[in-house]
């Protein structure tokens, strides 16, 4: 019944909303846990499995051309940094809790609990997407740095393990420096705030009953996927424009 | 003769490629209570929802409590809205809260956590009123579709500043005796407030005469009456007549 | 200890149910009772759902690898192994797992609220009532379409991600795409392709016993169905990295 809701605006709505009134500390902290208890052992598990085909592929192919596997951690370290962690952690939260949040702002809509928001002089974007959009913007880093640590880890595991290198050699931050720091911090912060509001509008843009809410749940999973692989172009491009 | 309360002019609204609204006009008097009757897909329920702001018009001037809603900025509808009751034909109940944080939403504006004892004094007061004052820590989900229809009732009641509320169809699916009890109950509520304008939407016909100052119908997505119930009733244009004199057609 | 062993035992119920679904699925393909029509119907749905996403992501990620390995190669002056660093990495690992993550969001979970929707309604009861067996009626040609799919899919999105790269090379660090597309050719990845495509096969019928196992075990309406998709979804990228990994260390 309602106009489409479109991305761009949902999120501006929501800061418009929050600037009139924050949404409660205590929402906020609810939603940061629910977002970080649902998917921090979904992302550990996916980066740790991540991480170790990276070095088992990696040093494979090394050893392939060159006998020496010294870069094969320093490499693993500053890729994982700047692309696979914040895509993949990306990818994982959309999974974990984007179709969550779509359900739940469908199962409004298809009862029209949206309208009673508006009449009671609050809105879907203050009520649903405000909240969240802080939680995510909190839990979606965090998770991406905690997934990164994962990933290293067990990938490191496999490289000392297996393939015999030196630890001080694997875990050398050598070619890390703070531009790729800085190409990771922004976009997971970007994830975290593009997976909220991507998933809500999947949500609010329910139509047809409550299998109209199904349909929103699984598009909210591939729209926001579709929106973490963009934000990686993006940051990735104006790194690479700002030489960073 | 004072502003109306609302006031539509020219409104047309359309969903897809369906015209649901077609040159709306609707002066609603402040301080009545006024009846909207029309049979299955009229556009009855399209209009309450664009009186009570849910949905824009496409075109025309909407105007309700003094501002035309196109015109006026985002901190102006919100001070519309909460000055605005509304009970959804399906409810549109919290399910996820309780019944008496249901209230507090509507009371408080979207802000039941900051509610203040005052806030709980309306809230209870409001839940007693329609016999739910046994009931404020049961989920909406899990109350009776009987009970879910009052809270509906007493939530459109809740807000403070309310000078508008509106009812889509608030009595469907209950027997006669509950719903003339419950007309009878929004009756007296909107008469004992201060210049509040009450529009109530149902297919108990007879009912709806008993209480309302004045009817409207509403045809093919324009107002084709307005009048006193006794004007209704001697209305001799067939659409209307039809209406008053067979109440099973426009159920819906 | 009680949540642990609880875990446990979900982890190899589903693990179980899930194998029984395939063997059902498998051997009714063997015997060939997928009904041709209905293979065809999947295979069809299957890529016409999935295809827009998957060329815009393999799209994304083809010009991503080549904005974070240019300063790489620059630094290193090692213009003429980017095309093969490029092939490397999206042949072997990144395009197949990338395309089965967004093949399981999307064709995964569309087979799960399908088949979850038929199990709430009834439908599955009413299959049984006919004498069909409805794992083998309704998952077998949704593994057929699935196995066969995802591979196809998978080598058109190499082909798309190595376009992309090329012309993110030219744009990026200004490498001819003949210099970029030779290095590819030359870099003797065909076994990397290869193998690439070999394990989509098994990301294939993976996604397709998770998706069919959640779906036809969903109990408690719409928001049941809702929860089935979200965990097929969840367990199917689980699945997708534990047997890359296996895989990878199997044949390298």
């Amino acid at each position: 019944m309602n106009r489409r809701v479109n991305e761009i605006g949902l999120l501006i709505q929501a800061i418009v909303a929050m600037t009139r009134r924050p949404p409660p500390l205590r929402r906020i902290v609810r939603e940061v846990f629910s977002c970080g208890n649902r998917s921090i052992v979904f992302v550990c598990v996916t980066m740790a499995f991540f991480g170790m085909i990276l070095v088992y592929e990696g040093c494979m192919q090394a050893l392939a051309l060159i006998p020496d596997l010294s870069s094969a951690g320093p490499a693993t370290i500053r890729s994982t940094i700047r692309v696979f962690g914040p895509l993949m952690a990306g990818l994982m939260v959309s999974f974990r809790v984007g179709a969550g949040i779509a359900a739940e702002a469908g199962t409004m809509v298809v009862t029209e609990q949206d309208g009673a928001l508006l009449v009671s002089g609050s809105s879907p974007a203050e009520w649903l997407v405000a909240p969240r959009l802080v939680a995510c913007i909190i839990a979606v880093p965090a998770l991406t740095v905690v997934g990164c640590l994962a990933g290293i880890l067990a990938g490191g595991a496999l490289g000392v393990g297996w393939f015999g290198i030196h630890p001080s050699d694997f875990f050398s931050l050598s070619m890390v420096d703070r531009g790729d720091a800085a190409v990771c911090a922004a976009k997971s912060l970007l994830n975290g705030m593009a997976i909220p509001v991507f998933a809500a509008a999947a949500g609010l843009n329910t139509r047809g009953g409550s299998e109209g809410v199904g349909v929103a749940a699984t598009s909210a999973v591939v729209r926001s996927c579709v929106a973490v692989a963009v934000i990686e172009f993006l940051v990735s491009t104006v790194a690479r424009v700002a030489g960073a | 003769m004072p502003d109306p309360a609302v006031d539509l002019s020219g409104v047309h609204v359309r969903f897809n490629d369906r015209t649901i609204l077609q040159d709306c006009n609707l002066r609603l008097g402040a301080g009545l209570i006024h009846g909207i009757v029309g049979s299955g897909g009229s556009g009855r329920s399209t209009l309450l929802k664009v009186i009570g702001t849910v949905i824009p018009a496409d075109a025309g001037r909407v105007t309700i409590l003094g501002h035309d809603i196109d015109q006026c900025g985002g901190d102006v509808l919100a001070s519309i809205r909460s000055r605005i009751g509304f009970q959804f034909q399906n409810l549109a109940l919290f399910d996820s809260f309780d019944v008496i944080d249901n209230v507090l939403f509507a009371v408080t504006g979207g802000d039941p956590d900051g509610a203040e004892v005052a806030d709980r004094e309306r809230a209870v007061e409001l839940l007693d009123s329609v016999g739910l004052g046994d009931f404020l820590h049961r989920h909406a989900g899990q109350l009776s579709g009987g009970m879910q229809r009052r809270l509906a009732i007493a939530r459109a009641f809740a807000p403070r500043q309310a000078m508008l509320h509106i009812f889509d169809d608030p009595v469907a699916g209950l027997d006669p005796v509950t719903s003339s009890r419950i007309l009878g109950l929004i009756a007296s509520r909107c008469r004992s407030g201060t210049g509040t304008t009450a529009v109530i939407s149902t297919h108990e016909i007879d009912a709806l005469l008993a209480i309302c100052d004045l009817v409207h119908v509403i045809h093919q997505g324009s107002i084709i009456f307005s009048g006193t119930p006794a004007q209704a009733v001697g209305n001799r244009q067939e659409v209307v007549a039809r209406l008053f004199r067979d109440p099973v057609l426009h159920r819906g | 200890m009680g949540l642990t062993s609880n875990a446990a035992t979900t982890v190899l119920e589903t693990t179980g149910a899930m194998a029984v679904t395939s063997w059902t699925a498998l051997t009714a393909l063997v015997r060939g009772r997928a009904g041709r029509r209905q293979a065809l119907r999947q295979i069809a749905i299957v890529s016409v759902d999935s295809l827009p996403v998957l060329v815009l992501i393999s799209l994304l990620s083809g010009f991503v690898m080549v904005l974070e390995s240019a300063s790489y190669v620059e630094s290193l002056g090692a213009f003429s192994l980017m095309g093969w660093a490029f092939g490397l990495v999206t042949l072997s690992q990144l395009g197949p797992v990338l395309v089965a993550l967004m093949f399981a969001a999307r064709a995964g979970a569309r087979t799960t609220a399908e088949l979850g929707a038929m199990a709430v309604t009834g439908q599955l009861d009413a299959l049984r009532l006919l004498g069909i067996d409805p794992v083998g009626y309704l998952a077998a040609p949704r593994f057929l379409a699935m196995i066969v799919m995802l591979p196809l899919m998978t080598a058109l999105c190499d082909a798309i991600a190595i376009g992309a790269g090329a012309v993110g090379a030219a744009v990026v660090v200004g490498l001819g795409p003949a210099l970029f597309l030779q290095s590819i050719a030359q870099g003797g990845l065909m076994d990397e392709f290869l193998l690439g495509i070999a394990r989509t096969f098994l990301f294939g019928g993976a996604i397709a016993a998770v998706s069919c196992t959640f779906g036809f075990r969903v109990r408690g309406g719409a928001a049941g169905a809702g929860r089935a998709v979200n965990d097929c979804v969840v367990v199917s990228a689980l699945a997708v990295f534990v047997i890359d990994l296996i895989f990878t260390i199997a044949v390298l």
